[in-house]
């Protein structure tokens, strides 16, 4: 008896040194931490572009002007104002100003006017904010009457919709940091940011050696050098002058334009009448004061005294 | 050992002390030997038996606790992605407005990033096995602040660039950083439920419990072949103690079952929908800013956005609340900021894109953001009694469990020592 009591005794002690380990210890596996997945940027349209021009000229030619005072053949407004499409991003052409959240710029003031010749009033006027990739888009599917987004005119988009004439000629420059060489030559293996869905980018992939980077706008582009993911950013120099505007260590230093870019106002091919309203406009800017007085207001600081506008070329 | 080699010894040597091996071996023989086997085995088994049903109800304890731990870990992952979005809601909201942001609309957006790294900094320090994800989740937050910051002060400069960054901060924050928050969400909720069902597993009670009863059965026969007397009444009196410690056990883990997958099923459930409906209503007002400051068919996508954010995330989960009562007038309280979102978006696809703006970054009680407001402080208030109602739902059964538990090692040994009462009554007639 007395064994079996000790041995009772033992058992109880083996249990009770046994109980703690029998608790599960609730240890747990790490969360897994998901890797980032760094979105490619967008690509380029690297189709080549279609040549509808057997004439030098043939990109910027437009329909005869409206005779002054005439308000023919205008399409129904259906909001009681006219669509435009614009940028709101593109610092001197058409910005949101963020001290009065208006958009402004030289296109906003061109709109204006022709906003005035086709209703009466520049403030009968709809500002839509489109990206360069949906310039062509918002006028063929009718979300916009015209586009006023510094577009170039070229044979490839005459196939689309229609363009005005010519209100302002560019060209194609380098924005580079302070102390850079602004060539391609320069650029060799470096990255060169322009818009997704432009002739801009189009032109940089052409360029040998050179990496092309697509963003969704000019503004994008100005991130991308902030934080040294490019080297340079390639646009007209209108645009680029915006950009330098924002930011005291990028440089749009003096060089020779690569390319000639005439800007037009954009159409839907259906509304000619419209666009012979617009070509009135821009004529009366151009032979009057009125084209210098807006160039001063918006060019001159940053890009030099005012040159002469381009002439309109028409037979369409 | 053969009797014999152990008779020659007795018969050749003197009277002396033997070995202890010897003296086991003759314990364990005849009779007397059978009957001790018989005790130590019965003894043994019906002890453990009591071992486990103690550490079963035990454990059944603990995972209720870690359960609540893990509940309220999810709750703090949940409550840093809306506390984030609604950060992102105020910085957003504030760049409708021309010049300087309103005071409000930062100091609403302060004190969400501020509680944003406070529970960052609380949940890596409760849960190690989420250290490395909220250290990434930190340092996408510093980006994301960073990137606030800078567009800020572009904004106030008066340079066009600081929407594209305050653009870019949402689309990464929405990116990699929900990313992050999902991954932390599936891991604790499957830690919950991992716990919630650890809680009230009764197979090895019952298996070991059935066992024991046999074991004792066998004893109490091989007894009455032995002895000549039916019944051993220690033995049986355990054996009764037995089926009572397995009863107790097995009823209390059923009950800590159905307490468990109640609230499982209720206020837990009720608990994490809410919080996604929190984080998702954070996630709209961000994306109808968004879509306001980026006027036209740039802001599409936000809209799309918006329409999955208020029908999906918030709607149908309030309709489908497991709770009934916590989503109680929620949803015509978020269809009251419908409708303002909706006057918004009307006057923007007018054209009247000022106007709309104005309209958004209003606060008078008429104004979407007054709606919205009302919203989702019902929410947080609704959040946090589901949240306190699934704590005292999970921790609830824990004392009861515990005590069930010391009672049954209590019960199960005292079977022992009678089983080995019982067989030493019989073994004393062999002395």
């Amino acid at each position: 008896m007395t064994r079996l009591r000790r041995s009772a005794a033992g058992l109880v002690a083996a249990l009770a040194l046994l109980a703690p380990a029998a608790c599960s210890a609730g240890g747990y596996s790490a969360t897994p931490v998901p890797s980032p997945t760094t979105s490619p940027p967008p690509a380029a349209t690297s189709s080549a572009p279609k040549n509808n021009c057997t004439k030098p000229t043939d990109n910027v030619r437009s329909f005869a002007p409206l005779p002054a005072g005439s308000t023919a053949d205008l399409p129904d407004f259906p909001t009681g104002t006219l669509r435009v499409g614009v940028s709101a991003d593109t610092l001197l052409l058409g910005a949101r100003n963020p001290r009065t959240t208006a958009i402004e710029g030289f296109d906003i003031d061109l709109a204006k006017a022709v906003a005035k010749a086709a209703l009466g009033d520049e403030k009968k006027i709809t500002l839509v904010v489109i990206t360069a990739a949906e310039r062509v888009s918002a006028l063929q599917t009718g979300k916009v009457d015209m586009v006023a987004r510094n577009m170039s005119m070229t044979c490839a988009r005459w196939a689309d919709i229609d363009f005005s004439a010519e209100y302002y000629r560019s060209g194609l420059k380098l924005l580079v940091s302070q102390g850079q060489t602004a060539t391609f030559a320069a650029l060799r293996g470096k990255k060169v940011c322009a818009p997704t869905g432009t002739s801009t980018l189009a032109y940089v992939q052409g360029q040998a050696g050179v990496t092309a980077v697509g963003a969704r706008d000019h503004t994008s582009c100005l991130v991308l050098f902030q934080a040294g993911e490019v080297d340079a950013i390639a646009g007209d120099d209108t645009v680029l002058a915006g950009l330098a505007a924002q930011d005291p260590f990028a440089d749009v230093p003096t060089q020779e334009a690569q390319t000639t870019e005439s800007y037009g106002l954009g159409f839907s091919p259906k509304n000619v009448g419209l666009v012979r309203l617009a070509n009135r406009v821009i004529d009366d800017l151009k032979s009057g004061p009125g084209w210098k007085q807006l160039y001063d207001k918006w060019f001159a600081t940053s890009l030099g005294p005012a040159p002469t506008p381009p002439a309109s070329v028409y037979g369409r | 050992m053969s009797q014999q080699l152990t008779a020659g010894t007795v018969a050749v040597a003197p009277p002396a002390p033997r070995a202890p091996t010897a003296r086991l071996v003759s314990g364990l023989q005849g009779t007397p030997g059978r009957l001790r086997v018989v005790a130590a085995v019965t003894a043994l088994v019906v002890a453990a038996f009591g071992l486990v049903a103690a550490s079963t109800l035990r454990s059944s304890s603990g995972a209720l606790e870690r359960a609540d731990l893990n509940l309220t870990q999810l709750v703090r992952v949940q409550s840093i992605q809306s506390d984030l979005l609604q950060a992102d809601a105020s910085a957003t909201n504030a760049f409708l407005v021309a010049g300087l942001e309103p005071p409000t609309q930062r100091a609403a957006y302060d004190d969400a990033i501020a509680r944003v790294t406070t529970t960052i900094a609380t949940a890596a320090s409760a849960q190690p096995a989420d250290a490395a994800a909220l250290g990434a989740l930190n340092g996408q937050v510093q980006q994301y602040t960073a990137s606030v910051e800078q567009a800020r002060a572009l904004n106030r400069q008066g340079l066009v660039v600081g929407a594209t960054y305050l653009r870019n901060a949402s689309d990464t924050l929405r990116g990699q950083g929900i990313r992050l928050i999902d991954a932390l969400r599936a891991a604790n909720q499957s830690r919950l439920d991992t716990e919630i069902g650890a809680s009230s597993s009764g197979l090895a009670l019952t298996l070991v419990g059935a066992l024991a009863i046999v074991v004792l059965l066998l004893a109490l026969v091989e007894l009455a072949r032995r002895t000549h007397r039916y019944v051993n009444v220690p033995l049986a009196v355990g054996t009764g103690l037995v089926v009572v410690t397995l009863v107790t056990g097995t009823v209390a883990i059923a009950s800590v079952r159905s307490a468990a997958t109640e609230a499982r099923d209720g206020s837990v459930a009720a608990t994490t929908s809410l919080s996604q409906v929190r984080a998702a209503a954070f996630d709209a007002k961000a994306n109808e800013s968004l879509t306001i400051i980026l006027q036209g068919p740039a802001g599409d996508p936000y809209e799309a956005l918006w329409v999955t954010d208020s029908e999906t995330h918030v709607l149908q989960r309030l309709t489908t609340l497991s709770v009934p009562a916590a989503a109680e007038g929620l949803g015509a309280a978020w269809n009251a900021y419908v409708s303002r979102h909706e006057a918004i978006r009307t006057t923007s696809a007018k054209g009247r894109y000022e106007q709309a703006r104005t309209d958004a970054a209003k606060t008078d009680p008429a104004s979407a953001n007054a709606a919205f407001n009302a919203f989702t402080t019902t929410v947080s208030q609704r959040l946090q009694q589901q949240e306190d109602a699934a704590g005292a739902a999970l921790t609830a059964p824990r004392t009861r469990t515990s005590l069930v538990g010391w009672l049954v090692l209590v019960l199960s040994l005292a079977a022992a020592a009678l089983a080995l009462r019982g067989v030493g009554q019989r073994l004393e007639e062999y002395r």
